[in-house]
């Protein structure tokens, strides 16, 4: 279940998204992520802005991305209640859904984060890095992958850089630890 | 707790209606279709989770405003405010004071709830004081309460009601004839809107006029100035309460030869009080320092508009910071308020989309764009 920022920085870069797709990643939303990728009206239509709304429109047209709807129900929810404030409406409807679904929640953003693992395990909450470090240890993409990733992410103003260079570290890291168990 | 449907939907069709939309319009921004819409408002259908947040967005209230029965949002006042000044309010006015009022709810969550800012509450104390003199005497209590010396003058008044815990924002209307406003709002008590069309200097009167009626007039429940409206009690009480607060009468009598004006001498003063040359000339008026003569002479000039400095658009600024600066201004983005959300955001307490929300900001572009402006960095991954 990602969140308006995990879904941009998911579609940033069409290796990784293809890479996780490939490797059965299923992404969804909730109806008010969509709400705010494809439907409020913006101040200014940014190309950057404009080329991932497209993607998502295309991997929605392609059966990815399916949208789930949150019941009244779920915003009555004490946990989320008491977080409103603290969360953008976004993040509020996936960390609602995905605790009612069981389902993992994506978010890119530090202090999102931090709130959800407050309503979510641990194991449910996750980050765009975390999927790209995921892909690398399973050599799902590979050492050449990685600046690819990066620069399509980079190439549509997305932030992430410097998290992907360190998971990358970390998933080699992982490997090598891996194969020493193995050993 | 069980969702009341036709509480819902007449709160969805009176907000569209304060707010002169129609259904194909909230159609249009929201996504969701006219006949879903016109059904939830008559309150034969309910809406999803997700659309009751897309309302709060579109609204800008908080989300448990449409499903339960508390009084979180200021709803009755801005009504009954629409619909008692009508024609004052355009649509684009109206949306303002919405924003407006989804700010200050902002700001106190954030004052309140987070960071604690400490607030020195001041409480007004009429004692034996006559109807007539209240503005006054609530001017000098607030002055002592501030720990103002006698001839103090307050250089940066927005401060000044911020630490006694009213919501200050300046906003550009549309409606030139609206100074400012008042509303008392159920959660986040006092909030003042000074309309940012004004000269600096106006502003500064408007806020203290504003001020006294959080202070005196909550009851009322809001209070809306306007520029051509016939001096009724409550505002002449203000105007008065603006007049001793910025322009206390120990400083009025310590200007060397306070009797004796000419016009360089009339913007000097003015300008070190940071009023306009007509406030100076009533407040000595009022002192009996100057004649009607001496007066039209004082108010006869103005104050150059170079010498005017904006407390929150100091002149140190660069000319591409202060431009960017006045535009935050214009939409209700007070340093102030920009730099509580930036801290909340620092200390962990809110999310960066959340953050956006609270700056009316599209998205994370333009939140990257403002975080450059304030030297602020925003946190990814984990």
């Amino acid at each position: 279940m990602a969140d308006t920022c995990s879904v941009w920085n998911v579609l940033s870069s069409d290796r990784l998204y293809q890479s996780a797709t490939s490797a059965g990643c299923v992404f969804c939303c909730t109806g008010y992520v969509n709400y705010e990728c494809l439907l409020k009206p913006r101040k200014k239509a940014y190309s950057h802005d404009v080329e991932l709304q497209r993607r998502l429109r295309a991997a929605r047209n392609g059966g990815k991305f399916q949208l789930f709807s949150l019941e009244i129900e779920d915003l009555q929810e004490i946990e989320i209640l008491e977080r409103r404030k603290k969360l953008g409406k976004g993040e509020l409807s996936s960390i609602a859904f995905a605790k009612r679904t069981r389902q993992a929640f994506l978010t890119d953003d530090k202090n999102a984060l931090k709130l959800a693992l407050e309503v979510l395990p641990s194991g449910h909450v996750q980050t765009t890095p975390d999927l790209f470090c995921w892909l690398i240890f399973e050599q799902l993409l590979g050492d050449s992958d990685k600046q690819v990733v990066i620069s399509q992410h980079e190439s549509l103003k997305r932030p992430l850089k410097e998290q992907f260079e360190e998971c990358y570290l970390l998933a080699l890291q992982y490997r090598l630890a891996s194969r020493g168990v193995s050993n | 707790m069980p969702l009341d449907q036709q509480l819902l939907g007449q709160k969805l069709q009176r907000y569209r209606n304060q707010f002169s939309r129609t259904l194909a319009e909230v159609s249009a921004t929201t996504g969701i279709n006219q006949e879903s819409l016109q059904a939830y408002e008559a309150g034969t259908s309910t809406p999803s989770g997700d659309e009751i947040l897309i309302f709060a967005d579109y609204y800008m209230c908080d989300y448990k405003f449409f499903i339960s029965n508390e009084k979180l949002a200021p709803f009755e006042e801005t009504e009954t405010m629409f619909r008692r000044y009508g024609p004052e309010f355009s649509r684009e006015d109206r949306w303002a004071v919405q924003e407006f009022l989804f700010l200050s709810e902002c700001e106190h969550y954030l004052r309140k709830d987070l960071v604690k800012d400490p607030q020195k509450r001041f409480q007004f104390k009429a004692g034996r004081s006559a109807q007539a003199r209240l503005g006054e005497v609530a001017a000098m209590q607030l002055r002592a309460h501030q720990a103002y010396p006698g001839t103090g003058i307050p250089l940066d008044i927005y401060k000044d009601f911020r630490s006694i815990g009213l919501h200050v924002f300046r906003r550009k209307l549309r409606n030139s004839n609206i100074s400012g406003l008042f509303v008392n709002h159920p959660v986040a008590g006092g909030c003042i809107l000074i309309n940012y069309d004004e000269d600096v200097y106006r502003q500064r009167f408007t806020a203290a006029h504003e001020a006294c009626h959080a202070i005196l007039d909550s009851d009322a429940g809001f209070v809306v100035s306007l520029g051509s409206q016939k001096q009724r009690e409550l505002e002449i009480r203000a105007n008065k309460f603006s007049s001793h607060y910025l322009a206390p009468s120990s400083f009025l009598r310590a200007i060397p030869e306070p009797r004796s004006w000419n016009t360089t001498k009339a913007i000097e003063w003015a300008n070190k009080l940071k009023v306009s040359t007509e406030v100076l000339a009533y407040a000595l008026r009022r002192e009996r320092l100057v004649t009607p003569h001496t007066m039209s002479i004082v108010k006869s000039v103005r104050v150059p508009k170079r010498d005017k400095i904006d407390p929150e658009i100091p002149d140190t600024l660069a000319p591409q910071s202060k431009k960017r600066k006045r535009e935050l201004l214009e939409r209700g983005l007070s340093n102030y308020y920009v730099g509580l959300c930036f801290e909340s955001y620092r200390e962990g307490m809110i999310s960066a989309a959340r953050l956006a929300e609270i700056l009316l900001l599209d998205g994370d572009s333009e939140l990257i764009a403002l975080a450059d402006l304030y030297g602020e960095r925003l946190k990814y991954g984990n």
